[in-house]
């Protein structure tokens, strides 16, 4: 037709991949406008008011006084391996039965998976902050050699949190 | 507002931490605040995980190495926070996640902190249906208006996936409320 006429190309230009994002955004816009953008929660007056204290009091006092017991503290597992093992001798003169071992096998499974879930406040944070606090340089696990940093990189960004508590 | 960088320098330094704590809860305070409520819906509980999450980034904040944006790091701690919280009272009260939820749902048509229409109520219900991950895609998108790339270093996902995510629950909710309107 232009060609018949002899009148030029209109000359306009669309920016870069305009056509390839269009039906996207149009859909976006279309479907918003069916969907209410406010979600109707609210909440007490002057609640963000008093917040920032309230959030400043929570965060110092844990720090003072509720900072989390080290998972991988020496003293803490020697602790708990001895109390542990004087359990286990008591309960063993006590009575040799099969019932003895049923009992560990219950406290290991989910007395000490709720226990941790429900009360120990640790996550993978937690872990790396105390392997940044560990006073030797390197962690061996059998053969292998791995540096903190390169432990603390690899927990934060492959684990799960949910994961490490499961397994 | 104090410009990211040396928010962050003041944040990892031990005479200025606390300082600069207390200018981060009070520029981010109200974005976590909306974040959470969104995904545990209710007021109070918004407000325990609110607090775990800052004492969260408070304990942690040297860990932060500048990889990705202040603020999409401190999302993706109060997303895992609030997950945490969903998980850890299921199992408390031996019912799933979801059912979790959808008590939550219900009880919003009482909350008195709900002041929503019968369309956002049922907009709450809607986005409810999706599955987790898609729900906080498109709460992050549709109410806060983050960016592809932006929610890319929250989620951990490529932009491609997260377009496409975002695209089937804009679809499933328009569709639920249409359905809706018919009963």
């Amino acid at each position: 037709m232009n060609d018949e006429h002899n009148i030029p190309d209109h000359g306009f230009k669309a920016p870069k991949d305009y056509f390839d994002s269009l039906d996207a955004r149009l859909f976006e816009s279309i479907a918003s406008e069916e969907i209410p953008k406010n979600t109707g929660f609210s909440m007490p007056n002057r609640y963000f008011e008093t917040l920032d204290e309230r959030i400043m009091e929570s965060v110092l006092h844990k720090e003072d006084v509720g900072k989390v017991r080290p998972l991988f503290n020496r003293r803490f597992v020697v602790a708990v391996a001895g109390i542990a093992a004087s359990l286990l001798l008591f309960f063993s003169l006590l009575q040799q039965s099969s019932l003895m071992s049923e009992g560990v096998e219950y406290i290991e499974t989910t007395m000490l998976t709720q226990y941790i879930e429900e009360d120990v406040d640790i996550d993978l944070y937690d872990v790396v902050a105390i392997l940044e606090n560990e006073d030797g340089p390197e962690v061996t696990f059998e053969n292998s050699l791995f540096t903190k940093a390169a432990m603390e990189e690899y927990l934060l960004e492959n684990v799960e949190e949910t994961t490490l508590i499961q397994e | 507002m104090i410009e990211e960088q040396t928010l962050v320098s003041a944040l990892q330094s031990e005479e200025q931490k606390e300082a600069a704590f207390r200018e981060l809860v009070s520029q981010y305070k109200e974005r976590l605040y909306w974040h959470i409520r969104k995904i545990v819906l209710d007021h109070d509980d918004t407000d325990d995980v609110l607090q775990n999450t800052f004492i969260k980034i408070f304990r942690n904040i040297d860990s932060f190495k500048g990889d990705s944006k202040l603020y999409t790091w401190m999302y993706r701690i109060a997303t895992n926070e609030a997950i945490t919280f969903i998980n850890k009272r299921a199992k408390r009260a031996q019912i799933t996640s979801e059912e979790i939820k959808e008590n939550a749902i219900k009880k919003l048509e009482s909350d008195v902190y709900f002041e929503g229409s019968a369309i956002q109520l049922k907009l709450q219900k809607a986005i409810h249906t999706l599955p987790e991950r898609q729900q906080l895609i498109f709460n992050m998108k549709y109410f806060d208006d983050i960016t592809y790339e932006e929610l890319s270093e929250v989620l951990e996902t490529s932009v491609g996936g997260l377009k496409s995510s975002y695209h089937i629950a804009v679809k499933k909710i328009t569709a639920f409320l249409k359905a809706d309107e018919t009963i």
